[in-house]
């Protein structure tokens, strides 16, 4: 999936630097926590499952755009946590310039790593940083435009629509905390780059959902979960 | 206990609100149009063309949907103007003396060229680039029109042409 050959220098060195950070962070937490209690999680043994409140709300607030995200996790070993995401959205642009609809599909695939130790057996509330493969397909409608000249006379016209596939790697971090039994709320942000940035350089969507704002190469985000735990804590 | 675990979530938490609170509004700063550049020059007795500073002294070059627009130009060698983004040719008219209405110092000028739509933004929308494939003109005050440059874009450092004038 990844062309790793199309990938800019830039991308990649910020990737690099980013990564080299994470690293040096979890072997500065590893070794800080050596002396507390450590728990050991069956593999996959708890599952949750939620949905993204805060593009909800967005949703019925802004007038551009809608998204809808779900997230599925399970735990993997004793500080991992296997995670994925997807869902949908839809976005409009309708300015004097520019008028044109677009919508899309996207999962996000990837890891968490919890910062912190359990505190005793079945504690699941921590933080943690992850990476992310995401990727979408985008549906971009009929775009009309309108050039605006006074000394020689307006233009109007239509682009055609297309479709796109786009995909992107993210870095987060956030915290997951059990409030009620089996019931979680969890936030995060995120770090996001496009792999293939020039797909979205003609006529961007306004907003493509798992990403967002796609007229930016480097975009940042947040997520407030509602979640749903299942299964055996051992 | 660990406490500073959930302090960490709620510093978290109070970023992703301070975050989420953030609007970001397109708003288009950029311009819209493009300019062609010329500049006016006079030739060396040794054929060569040499740039003379303010060699227009009060010149007048018409512009626009049936000539409507005109720019004055005093004590300069440089001007711009628009070209249509609607035909495929522009007409541009130069009176070498704005005082004098004789026919001699009128001359037209017509760039024939194609007009590209160029995408600047999301809150900007397109523009339209040119591209110059031929210059005709009447030889009044002109003497000859060098196409220096055939592309018409955001670059303001290029000049598009070099109008050598009559001595």
């Amino acid at each position: 999936m990844f062309y790793v050959n199309k990938i800019s220098p830039n991308v990649l060195k910020r990737w690099i630097a980013v990564s080299v950070f994470i690293f040096c962070a979890m072997q500065l937490n590893a070794q800080t926590d050596t002396t507390k209690l450590k728990v050991k999680s069956a593999d996959f043994s708890y599952f949750r499952i939620g949905v993204d409140a805060s593009k909800i709300i967005a949703s019925n607030i802004v007038n551009d755009y809608e998204a809808v995200e779900f997230l599925i996790d399970a735990n993997y070993k004793n500080n991992l946590v296997l995670s994925s995401e997807f869902g949908f959205g839809n976005s409009m642009v309708d300015n004097e310039y520019l008028s044109y609809k677009s919508n899309n599909l996207f999962m996000r695939l990837g890891i968490d790593k919890t910062l912190f130790n359990k505190e005793f057996a079945g504690d699941m509330d921590n933080a943690f940083i992850g990476v992310r493969y995401g990727f979408g397909l985008v549906n971009r409608g009929e775009a009309n435009y309108s050039v605006y000249n006074s000394i020689y006379g307006n233009s109007i016209g239509q682009i055609k629509e297309a479709q796109f596939f786009t995909h992107w790697l993210e870095l987060t971090g956030g915290f997951k905390v059990e409030f009620k039994k089996n019931i979680f709320i969890g936030w995060n942000i995120r770090m996001k780059t496009f792999i293939n940035p020039k797909k979205f350089e003609q006529l961007p969507p306004n907003y493509v959902a798992g990403y967002g704002r796609a007229d930016k190469n480097t975009a940042f985000g947040y997520n407030f979960y509602l979640l749903y735990g299942f299964g055996s804590r051992k | 206990m660990n406490s500073y675990k959930y302090g960490f979530g709620i510093w978290l938490l109070l970023f992703s609100l301070f975050g989420a609170s953030c609007t970001n509004k397109s708003v288009c700063l950029e311009p819209q149009t493009v300019a062609l550049r010329g500049g006016f020059y006079y030739s060396n007795s040794d054929s060569t063309i040499s740039l003379k500073d303010s060699f227009v002294v009060n010149a007048n070059i018409y512009f626009g949907q049936g000539n409507s627009y005109f720019n004055n130009l005093k004590n300069t060698s440089k001007f711009s103007v628009t070209l249509s983004t609607i035909s495929d040719s522009s007409l541009i008219i130069f009176q070498s003396d704005s005082s004098n209405f004789m026919a001699e110092t009128f001359d037209t000028i017509r760039a024939y060229h194609e007009n590209e739509l160029n995408f600047i933004s999301v809150a900007c929308g397109y523009q339209f680039y040119h591209q110059i494939n031929k210059i005709t003109y009447t030889k009044h005050s002109i003497d000859t029109i060098y196409l220096n440059n055939t592309r018409v874009n955001n670059d303001v450092n290029k000049e598009h042409l070099k109008i050598v004038l009559r001595k």
